[in-house]
């Protein structure tokens, strides 16, 4: 019995994609789901099937348990973090629109229990233009322009948490929030009342707490397999602990599949004691995509800039198109011999073809006790459309490609979380759709899945 | 034994024997370069293998080298053969004395396989066809004065692959492939910076793979010799350092001990070169070693086995049958445990070999147990020596390989017998290989490897730049890490780039 798949599908299901029974990887959409693709390669899981029959050119392994930790971020590890930034916020955007509107819609709040109403004074300020500022701003934010999401979190080589030193440390920032203390009278573009601004820093912090405090919501690694993988979940299971606390205490208000899944927890806190799940490891070898780049290299430098690239636009031209090659050591006759014959040419090559209770400093709940718990929970997909949350056809469009912004002829895909997350690039939320509250696509049917 | 003549541009040679045999075909064959998977665990593994005041040998690296450097699962590149691998071709073997200016007589032993295989009606070969030059090995006789008389004793002095691009055109091509030997490892580790600081095609010429051939020591194979190999002349340059030299004259120094036996020195491929009229080339004709001695293709030398002739020739442990073309094609394409596996035997086993100077070998191996320890079975084989004429007692040789084999290649393939496996082995340097791999308890998966021509395969060339520099580049980290200091804190050791964000705001 595989250990390692059913982890990386749970690993896969909380970054709010899905895998097929073949082992494909495909993003969730409201009636289908539409294939996840990386550079025009679909990913997929390296299964016994997969494995046996690579197909390099057409398909690329999730596979960040084995990971080299001399090199950089590898594309598929990038990717992924990526795509788990774009769901935590999806999750986040949704608890913060949801409860600002029912703070600020007195019919409504009567459904609430005591311990429900207790945000209601963090909003008590708040009014219909609170939630207009809101709208307006989150119709702004782009997936890859961490500096405006609510949550973004990012790796970093040989930090500190506390006072210990780890070999990886997933950093969380909350760039929206940091925006909003400055107290600048406009966001975004969008002008912000003192009182709006006091609303929505109270209701932040109501939602996740503490984010005042720097790095309250690190987490480090220092494991002997694969430190990159278990530092950014420990610092998703981080900020999914008090948000699934939230959104089970909102149950009937908020959507349930907001929930984020866990079932990674437990391997995830045994990662280097699983002596299953090491030989597992140790019997799938490293595959492409998942090396990672040399440091301070222009690859690396490339990758750095694709994730925080902010407009869209074509990346630098690779490195086949800067002109002549640089030469080093000595240069060859002028005028070489041709090709031996029977020896096919150079220039046509031949291709190759959990149980565990999750604990936070801010008091966190066992929210996958309270998961696992509600099977109907975990199983449901989209929420109706009486929330009004639309960012369109978000999740739905196959993740534009780096491949396809060099090749302009290529397939292009439109502005959405999943091309945000997957394909490095730049676009609104909601732009697809004409905006939040448009269009007719449901934003939780479309990517939320628990 | 007929005398030396012949045209050898000074030197003597002497064939002794060649030995032809008729392939009807191979599976697509794919390159799987060495690539570099340092994790933490590992990592700390090599700090505590290797004290930075103790020489490093291949015992010190035993168990651990396949951790760290393992050919690739994923096939890099299908490898092109001339006319294709469905082409029929001779694979050839032949013994060749030689006796240079000096007096000294070596034996040579020359292998490969033609472009392809016509037979007139006659049975005769076509004097223009090419033969190419798979891998050359010199076997040096010692004789001893021991107090019951003189003994002989036989020494492998050289053993090597050829490295040639056969479709090479110019520096522009698209497609390049580049050396990782050891020595062309350290040149890489001098251009990282540039890398770091151009935005461009980088083509080190003192790395590619060009028409000019290059010999590769066929234990830059083993994993565990290669490793082994860069640890140690990176060492010994760091020993003779003078005060205040730069990293570049470090590497510079440690390319100088790790430089290996130039094609010039070759003495065979250097007369038949000469004889071309060429410097360039891996290839040879009929007529050319007709040239080199006028009997080379006399009958009691040139013994030629075909489909459908009866003959002798006995090259293969009495197998002498012909591999089915595509049978294993499935295999060798895929990316998983049994592909890297039977690539590492394919490659490290035969280098362990050679060294032992086996030409062909049944092997049996597994950790199937009580305690879980690897166990080896020879149940056939035969020698170099036997093969020149020479009868020697090859036990002490045989148990060498068998020691080799479970230290240096068994114990990394199995994590130190974490894993369980049983490999049946049928190793032939002048043919096919044939390598059964059963691994935890699973069915065995067969795969056979063309040996004749494993130069087109061998780890340490690969057609893609970056891999090139990332092992470079992994292993300059791991120098700093093992043999720069002794003293580094968790994270600090990542390449010494602490702090270093990715995806940073």
């Amino acid at each position: 019995m595989s250990k390692m798949i059913p982890f990386y599908e749970a690993l896969l299901e909380t970054a709010g994609l899905t895998v097929t029974s073949d082992g494909c990887v495909s993003i969730k959409t409201s009636k289908d789901s539409k294939p996840m693709t990386m550079k025009g390669k679909r990913l997929v899981l390296p299964t016994r099937e997969h494995q046996s029959n690579p197909s390099p050119d057409t398909k690329i392994m999730f596979h960040p348990l084995v990971e080299n930790v001399m090199r950089g971020e590898s594309d598929v590890f990038e990717r992924f973090r990526m795509a788990i930034n774009g769901r935590m916020n999806v999750v986040f955007g949704t608890i913060v629109h949801t409860l600002l509107q029912l703070g600020t819609s007195q019919a409504e709040q009567h459904k609430l229990t005591p311990e429900q109403s207790e945000f209601l004074s963090k909003v008590k300020n708040a009014d219909e233009k609170t939630l207009i500022a809101l709208k307006k701003i989150m119709d702004s934010l782009s997936a890859t322009q961490h500096q405006k999401l609510f949550v973004s979190i990012f790796l970093k080589r040989g930090g500190t948490v506390g006072d210990k030193r780890y070999a990886r440390v997933g950093v969380v920032h909350f760039p929206f929030y940091n925006e909003l203390k400055k107290g600048d009278p406009e966001l975004h573009g969008v002008k912000l009342r003192v009182k709006d601004r006091e609303a929505l820093i109270g209701l932040l912090d109501y939602i996740l707490p503490e984010q005042d405090i720097a790095g309250v919501y690190n987490r480090g690694s220092n494991s002997t397999l694969a430190p990159s993988i278990d530092a950014l979940m420990q610092a998703v299971k981080a900020i999914a602990a008090p948000l699934n606390d939230l959104i089970v205490r909102f149950e009937g208000i908020l959507p349930d599949n907001l929930l984020i899944n866990a079932d990674w927890v437990e391997q995830l806190d045994n990662l280097d004691n699983d002596r299953e799940l090491l030989a597992e490891i140790r019997s799938t070898p490293m595959q492409p995509g998942n090396e990672g780049t040399v440091p301070g290299t222009e690859a690396e430098k490339q990758q750095q800039a694709a994730n925080t690239q902010t407009a869209f636009t074509a990346p630098a031209g690779s490195s086949q198109q800067q002109g002549a090659p640089v030469v080093l050591g000595a240069q060859r006759p002028a005028t070489p011999p041709p090709a031996t014959p029977g020896w096919p040419a150079a220039t046509a090559p031949a291709p190759a073809s959990s149980s565990a209770p999750v604990r936070t400093s801010s008091g966190g709940t066992d929210f996958e006790a309270l998961v696992r718990s509600k099977p109907a929970l975990q199983q449901a997909v989209g929420w109706g459309g009486s929330h009004g949350w639309n960012p369109g056809q978000a999740w739905q469009q196959a993740a534009p490609t780096r491949a396809s912004l060099s090749n302009p002829s290529g397939p292009v895909g439109g502005g959405s979380w999943g091309g945000n997350a997957w394909g490095g690039q730049q676009s609104s939320w909601g732009q697809q759709g004409g905006g939040w509250n448009q269009g007719g696509g449901q934003w939780g049917q479309q990517q939320v899945r628990l | 034994m007929h005398q030396f003549v012949g045209n050898g541009m000074g030197d003597k040679f002497r064939v002794r024997q060649l030995v032809m045999v008729e392939t009807s075909g191979n599976a697509q064959q794919y390159r799987r370069p060495y690539e570099t998977v340092v994790t933490p665990g590992v990592q700390q593994l090599v700090m505590d293998r290797l004290d930075p005041k103790q020489t490093v040998t291949p015992a010190s690296l035993a168990g651990v080298a396949n951790q760290f450097i393992v050919p690739s699962a994923a096939p890099e590149k299908a490898v092109a053969i001339p006319y294709g691998w469905e082409q029929r071709r001779l694979r050839f073997m032949m013994l060749l004395d030689h006796i240079g200016p000096a007096g000294v007589e070596i034996t040579q032993v020359i292998t490969g396989y033609s472009e392809f295989f016509d037979p007139s009606l006659q049975g005769s070969i076509d004097p223009h066809m090419n033969f190419y030059v798979n891998s050359t090995m010199a076997l040096r006789r010692v004789v001893a004065r021991t107090a019951i008389g003189n003994r002989d004793y036989y020494n492998v002095a050289d053993a090597a692959h050829v490295i040639v691009d056969n479709a090479w055109e110019n520096v522009h091509q698209s497609q390049k492939e580049f050396r990782m030997r050891p020595a062309d490892v350290y040149s890489t580790m001098t251009r990282i910076h540039l890398d770091q600081a151009v935005n461009a095609d980088m083509n080190d010429t003192r790395t590619l793979v060009t028409q000019l051939p290059q010999k590769s020591w066929r234990r830059n194979a083993n994993t565990t010799a290669y490793a082994s190999a860069l640890f140690e002349n990176y060492q010994t340059a760091m020993k003779l350092d003078a005060f205040g030299q730069t990293q570049d004259q470090i590497l510079s120094q440690a390319r100088g001990h790790s430089v290996e036996q130039s094609v010039a020195q070759d003495p065979f491929m250097n007369a038949i070169n000469k004889i071309r009229g060429s410097q360039n080339g891996n290839a040879f004709t009929v007529h050319d070693l007709l040239r080199l001695d006028p009997h080379a293709m006399d009958d009691d030398i040139a013994l030629l086995s075909y489909q459908g002739q009866a003959s002798p020739i006995n090259p293969g442990m009495g197998n002498n049958t012909f591999f089915n073309t595509g049978a294993m094609e499935v295999g060798w394409g895929a990316a998983n445990q049994y592909t890297q596996i039977a690539t590492i035997l394919s490659h490290s086993i035969p280098a362990i070999m050679v060294e032992s100077a086996i030409a062909n070998i049944i092997v049996h191996c597994t950790n199937r147990n009580e305690f879980r320890q690897p166990q080896v079975l020879v149940s056939g084989m035969r020698d170099f020596p036997s093969m020149a004429g020479t009868t020697i007692d090859m036990t002490q040789f045989i148990e060498k390989f068998k020691w080799r084999v479970a230290n240096e290649v068994l114990n990394d393939v199995s994590f130190n017998n974490d894993l369980d496996y049983a490999f049946n082995l049928k190793l032939d340097l002048l043919g096919d290989s044939i390598i059964e791999i059963s691994m935890s308890g699973g069915p065995f998966e067969s795969f056979t490897l063309p040996s004749f021509c494993d130069a087109l395969l061998v780890p340490i060339v690969t057609n893609n730049d970056q891999r090139a520099l990332q092992v470079a580049s992994d292993f300059t980290s791991l120098f700093d890490s093992v043999l720069n200091s002794n003293d580094i804190a968790p994270g600090a050791s990542y390449h010494g780039q602490s702090g270093a964000n990715w995806g940073q705001l």
